[in-house]
């Protein structure tokens, strides 16, 4: 297949999950628009790089995540959470669980700071395995599974039917 | 296993419960059989990745997104191309100057050509006299002395060549009858240049070729024969005394 008819192949199988993770990174509609172009114009420089099209998807979030990193380097860093305080082990019964509201999920991801942020959202989309975060992020396994549990401690205090209290500290 | 170790492993459970080890997945689910606490928070657990996961995949795609994007990978590739093209022609024109530039180089350093010595040069190289043409033929360790005489007004040039394809150089004098348009060529060859006296003494044509072949005796040494290769009717047209017809 020609380069030309690959990418477009490539935007019209990933571009609503690619945008969907820019989302839940960026948290605002038009970064994530604008992250998501910018992944597929450096993916499609680098389309000789991507030897098994079944790794098109990881290499595409990767692409995406570095090029988020990119620009929040350059960007004031943001107000966040510390993660110290979050409780370890669900206390409640899954019957009281509320449903989330995406918006409060946004705000909750957007406290986190980023090394912890990218797995959880990594984890929940489309169930990418611990080896699949870890290769995204070029972490040991043992370090994606610490920060995906305190990760989802703080959403579950943020969340959760007790949710809202938030723990500054940074 | 306790209940410390089963909440511990719930954390690591993963979203298909897949990612334990197999003997850790087996134990932790022997213990959940029998303990209503920790299968509650493994139902928890569950629950509250659903709704996560739920929500966390709830992002409207703006409409028109997937256009957007075509577009720009297409913008972004004709940005190359057109890139690509100015590189090309950049090339190509800096090789044209390039060649231009080497072919105005060897104009300008080739020699000039001065009207007065062309002719007297040319003049120079008309006029053989038998003293030239004995000095040059005796570096080459022959003397000129053929049994018959050629015309030497028509001698043109003279130099080395091959006779054969396979073989020595040999000397060469160049005749041309003006008035027939017709010219020959003498190689003086020795014995150890070229087996020479098996060639027909009276002279051969081949049918249908322009060119006749003689063979001319020296006068005085028997090993130098001079072998003529020529166009025209007959080898007279280059001889003394015939030459004139």
């Amino acid at each position: 297949m020609r380069a030309t008819g690959r990418i477009a192949s490539l935007v019209e199988e990933h571009y609503t999950g690619l945008y969907r993770y820019a989302y839940r990174l960026s948290g605002t509609a038009a970064d994530a628009e604008d992250l998501t172009q910018e992944a597929f114009c450096k993916a499609q420089t680098q389309l000789s790089q991507l030897r098994d099209p079944d790794r098109a998807k990881p290499w595409l979030y990767s692409i995406l995540r570095n090029a988020y990193l990119y620009r929040a380097r350059s960007e004031r860093a943001h107000r966040q959470v510390s993660l110290d305080a979050v409780s370890e082990v669900p206390a409640s019964s899954p019957e009281e669980l509320p449903d989330i509201a995406p918006e409060r999920l946004q705000a909750a991801l957007a406290d986190l700071p980023e090394g912890f942020r990218t797995p959880v959202i990594l984890f929940y989309f489309d169930d990418m395995s611990y080896r699949d975060i870890a290769e995204q992020m070029n972490l040991p396994i043992g370090t994606v599974m610490s920060r995906l549990a305190r990760a989802k401690a703080h959403l579950r205090d943020r969340l959760g039917p007790a949710g809202g209290k938030v723990t500054d500290g940074l | 296993m306790d209940c410390n170790t089963a909440r511990m492993l719930t954390t690591f459970f993963g979203r298909q419960g897949t990612e334990l080890a197999p003997e850790d997945a087996a134990d932790l689910s022997t213990h959940l059989a029998g303990c209503a606490g920790c299968a509650s928070a493994v139902r928890y657990e569950r629950a509250f990745d659903d709704r996560i996961a739920r929500a966390m995949l709830d992002v409207p795609i703006p409409s028109g997104l997937k256009g957007k994007l075509l577009d720009g990978v297409s913008a972004q590739r004709g940005g190359w191309y057109r890139k690509k093209a100015y590189g090309i022609a950049g090339l190509a024109t800096a090789a044209c100057l390039l060649v231009g530039g080497i072919y105005a180089g060897r104009i300008l350093t080739a020699p000039k050509l001065e009207a007065t010595e062309l002719i007297a040069y040319a003049e120079e190289r008309a006029d053989f006299p038998q003293d030239n043409i004995d000095s040059y033929l005796s570096s080459k360790g022959v003397k000129y002395n053929p049994e018959r005489r050629f015309d030497l007004n028509q001698l043109y040039d003279i130099g080395t060549s091959k006779l054969m394809r396979d073989g020595p150089q040999v000397p060469v004098l160049y005749f041309k009858n003006i008035r027939k348009n017709v010219d020959a060529k003498v190689y003086i060859v020795r014995d150890s240049d070229f087996n020479w006296k098996k060639l027909p003494r009276d002279g051969a044509s081949i049918p249908g070729k322009s060119l006749g072949l003689a063979v001319i005796e020296d006068a005085r040494r028997g090993d130098v024969g001079y072998v003529v290769i020529y166009t025209g009717e007959s080898l007279e047209l280059f001889l003394e005394n015939l030459s004139a017809i």
